[in-house]
């Protein structure tokens, strides 16, 4: 036994450590004849972790090769390279490298990780190779940071397998940062990194991944046929993570602030499975509160066999669940899915949720040129809401503000595809609810996307919509100030494509409707109609609302004629919208305050002409201004000056006589230093 | 002192007494292309009559030439929108001035923003400068216009003739969009009909 010497405790209260104790690890050390000490480290890390207490030591392992698997299970234990504590500027965990290869790895006989590591413990500064059951395997609140994890194999995480379940009250948080994760192999799921969240009643745990590189890492996918367990097919080349829950248990697991590019996740199960080329990310099942957020990361060159070439998010909630996962701030670029969801595979599911809520909200992505395939399509995303027996308005799928350029489909939806399916007698058996089920697809940019093929049979060049709708049942998608512009297709709609099917319950006593509302929206330079489509099959209960759009420079025109009976028109406009290069209106623009009058415009700068904008920008922050024009010649020069100064400092309410409502150009009850600003700043702008 | 420090010493000496110029009194004693560009604005009404505003010409040393604007015989002026058109291939703006308004007058300071404005654009209309020139008004409504019975300079404009025009000239014209208000409100119902009355530019070596 190592003594507990006094001078290893003054060490660490001089440096400031919360360590109750430093380990010393050298390849020159001996397990025979060293203390641990600095003076006479060990050979071995796992001989450090084994003299180390049950908590609150620290393994420090000097530079080297340690051809060992460590096994530091039941120990709270900080394993860190020496690197890492002496070098404060630009430490490298190439110089420390635990290797498991002929020890742990998949053909010494014995897989097993190269790292495990139990609760509150921590792995940093590491290089780590050669796990045959994950490259680091964890259970609780570790903390596992600047480490390079390469080349390890596991069934589940192939990088590493995380385990995180609250034992009890507190905070509880695991932690996986600032790693590089790369070429590690999974059976499974998780090529990368598998992370499981769990929390019982009143307990909270949390999972926080960021900053990490996960590059290059493969998910097979189980073979379906031999396969003994529950899952089949592949999740998450990069990334798998699902949480679970008690119905008074919190869990929440982020993913933030990583590049997570060239991971893969194939089917190796005749095509079964395999989700999430860069990250696969899903509430199942759990009773509890849920909260999954995928933020501000870098997506770049994940392929799925299936769906979700860059990310596939699930939101999944039965009975009690309250589940939200949202996806936003990403930039996901040139991922392939070969069944649908190029960049993002979105898919809100409930089954009987009657006290619960489930949403998902995709928000600010930029999605540029992924691929998404097959049946689902959508080149950028595919939105898929399937609700049963589940009617609550709380239910949401949601896609806003998001960037979706230069995407492309094989099959239907360049830009996006939506799928709304709403069934209150999933079983046909006879125990039916009412169901609905809505997406909303608000504020995005669909620009330069393409369905085409070489058959020639594409469609949806901007999005596709798939409306479905069985028994006591709604289903809806609303398509509310988009822009859709300079899509593709080669049949139906370029700009928008919809599909309607409404069928009975298996009593035969209800029939499903479904509904298209496409509102405050920009359709412009689309190749093939506006909006296109055949809703065809069952006895149709459908309708498309169209209001507030404008639709101009459609090849094929407006509507099809296969859509044309089912519209409703209101305030529609056929005019230029005067788009520039990124799809932004001129302040000339006539879909500038064309919106809905009842719009919110709230957000918008003035001066905003006291209504919103028509188009992805209309009612936010980022709104093209209206033309500041006092005298009504849609030109802004000194005779718009001129109103302005005479009737300057005049007020609606006090000084009525002199107030001149059209030189109130914010429209604020008065005539005043704003109103001349917004003039001058705009001083000689004409429009045609 | 070396022989070819000296012989820089006077190219450079000579260089900085001529200006550049190298016109003939400098010893260059060459061609025309050498000439400076000499500019000169010939109102097309010399001497206006009231409800005028028109261009008058202001110092013109050189190639740079300065047009004044000038009212006359307009009681109660507020303030006035207009537009100069000039040729752009051979004349460009360079500034405008408003130190001489007559819109400064007591009881306007000129310097509170709240109180005159002035806008000059050309930047947005090749060939076109944009002018607002006019008091703003106050609460209680009770900022006047200037009673100009004669001849008063609004503000003046500074042009540059980057070319020689040749007679009889091109013109410097008020374009369409005019318009001279008094000091009456509400906005729309207050302005004074006025003649526009501009001039024509030469240029030459």
């Amino acid at each position: 036994m190592r003594p507990r010497n006094g001078w290893l405790l003054a060490l660490c209260a001089a440096a400031g450590a919360a360590y109750a104790a430093d380990i010393f690890v050298s390849p020159t050390g001996s397990d025979v004849t060293g203390d641990g000490s600095p003076a006479a480290p060990f050979r071995t890390i796992q001989r450090a972790v084994d003299e180390a207490q049950p908590s609150g030591d620290r393994v420090r392992v000097l530079p080297g090769t340690y051809n060992e698997c460590v096994n530091a299970a039941l120990k709270s234990v900080a394993i860190v390279a020496d690197e890492f504590v002496t070098n404060t500027t630009d430490p490298n965990p190439a110089l420390t490298v635990i290797d498991g290869t002929g020890e742990c790895d998949a053909t010494s006989g014995a897989p097993a990780p190269a790292v495990l590591l139990d609760d509150d413990s921590t792995l940093e500064g590491f290089t780590v190779l050669g796990g045959g059951a994950s490259g680091v395997q964890a259970f609780g609140d570790v903390v596992i940071t600047r480490n390079e994890i390469r080349g390890n194999t596991g069934f589940q995480g192939g990088g590493i397998y995380l385990y995180a379940a609250a034992l009890d009250p507190g905070t509880h948080v695991a932690v996986i940062s600032d790693n590089t994760i790369r070429n590690n192999t999974a059976v499974v799921d998780g090529g990368g990194i598998f992370a499981f969240a769990a929390a019982a009643d009143d307990l909270r745990q949390e999972i926080q991944i960021s900053s990490n590189s996960i590059r290059d890492n493969l998910a097979q996918g189980f073979p379906l046929s031999t396969t003994p367990y529950f899952v089949a097919g592949g999740f998450g080349g990069g990334i798998s993570t699902y949480p679970d829950s008690d119905p008074l248990g919190e869990v929440e697991i982020a993913i933030t602030e990583n590049v997570i590019q060239g991971n893969s996740v194939e089917s190796n199960s005749g095509g079964y499975g395999s989700y999430g080329g860069g990250v696969w990310a899903a509430t199942l099942y759990g009773a509890g509160s849920e909260t999954i957020r995928i933020a501000d990361n870098q997506l770049r060159n994940n392929t799925a066999f299936n769906t979700g070439g860059g990310v596939s998010a699930w939101a999944q909630g039965y009975l009690t669940s309250k589940h939200t996962v949202r996806v936003e701030g990403n930039s996901v670029s040139a991922n392939e899915a070969d069944n649908g969801g190029g960049g993002l595979d979105l898919f809100l599911r409930a089954l009987d949720l009657s006290a619960g809520s489930i949403q998902l909200h995709a928000s600010s992505n930029e999605l540029t040129g992924n691929r998404g395939d097959g049946f689902f399509g959508g080149g950028g995303l595919a939105a898929y809401a399937a609700l049963r027996r589940t009617a609550s308005p709380d239910n949401i799928l949601s896609v806003q503000n998001n960037t979706i350029r230069a995407n492309s489909t094989d099959t239907l939806g360049g830009g996006a595809s939506i799928l709304a399916f709403a069934d209150s007698d999933p079983d046909g058996g006879g125990a039916t609810a009412p169901a609905s089920s809505l997406v909303r697809f608000e504020r995005n940019l669909v620009a330069g996307n393409r369905a085409a093929s070489l058959a020639g049979d594409s469609f949806g060049g901007g999005v596709a919509v798939d409306l479905r709708a069985f028994g006591e049942a709604v289903a809806e998608a609303e398509l509310d100030f988009n822009t859709l512009a300079s899509n593709t297709a080669d049949l139906g709609g370029g700009g928008v494509d919809v599909f309607s099917f409404t069928g009975a319950d298996s009593g035969g006593t209800a029939v499903g409707t479904t509904s298209l509302a496409l509102s405050n929206s920009i359709v412009a330079s689309n190749t093939g109609f506006a909006v296109g489509g055949p809703p065809a099959g069952g006895a149709q209960s459908f309708a498309i609302e169209s209001a507030y759009n404008d639709f101009f420079g459609n090849t094929s025109g407006v509507y099809e004629d296969t859509v044309f009976p089912f519209v409703t028109q209101t305030a529609n406009l056929s005019l230029n919208p005067l788009l520039d290069a990124l799809s932004v209106p001129s302040i000339c623009s006539p879909t500038v305050d064309a919106a809905d009058p009842a719009a919110d415009f709230s957000l918008e700068p003035e001066p905003n002409g006291d209504r919103a904008n028509q188009g992805h920008l209309g009612g936010t922050a980022d709104a093209v201004q209206t033309l500041p024009d006092a005298s009504g010649d849609r030109i802004v020069d000194g005779v718009d000056v001129l109103r302005i100064a005479s009737a300057f400092a005049s007020d609606l309410a006090l000084t009525p006589a002199r107030y001149f409502a059209p030189a109130d150009r914010d429209n604020d009850g008065d005539v005043d230093g704003d109103d001349l600003a917004y003039v001058a700043a705009f001083f000689g702008r004409a429009c045609p | 002192m070396t022989f070819v420090r000296a012989i820089l010493r006077a190219v450079v000496g000579l260089l900085l007494a001529c200006g550049f110029a190298l016109a003939p009194s400098c010893g260059g004693g060459g061609g025309d292309v050498l000439r400076l560009l000499v500019a000169r604005f010939s109102p097309d009404e010399p001497a206006p009559g009231p409800n005028t505003v028109s261009m008058q010409p202001g110092t013109s040393p050189n190639d740079v030439f300065e047009v004044r604007i000038m009212v006359t015989g307009v009681d109660d002026f507020f303030g006035a929108a207009f537009r100069v058109a000039y040729p752009s291939a051979s004349v460009r703006f360079l500034s405008a001035d408003t130190g001489d308004s007559f819109l400064c007058d007591a009881p306007v300071d000129c310097s509170d923003p709240n109180q005159v404005q002035f806008i000059v654009n050309s930047a947005s209309s090749p060939g076109e400068v944009l002018v607002a020139a006019t008091r703003v008004q106050n609460q209680a409504g009770t900022v006047p216009g200037v009673d100009v019975s004669e001849s008063r300079e609004l503000l003046s404009l500074t042009f540059q003739a980057t070319r020689e025009i040749a007679s009889p000239g091109q013109p410097l014209s008020f374009a369409p969009r005019l318009e001279v208000r008094d000091s009456a409100q509400p906005a729309p119902g207050n302005e004074i009909p006025v003649t526009w009355e501009g001039g024509t530019v030469t240029a030459s070596r």
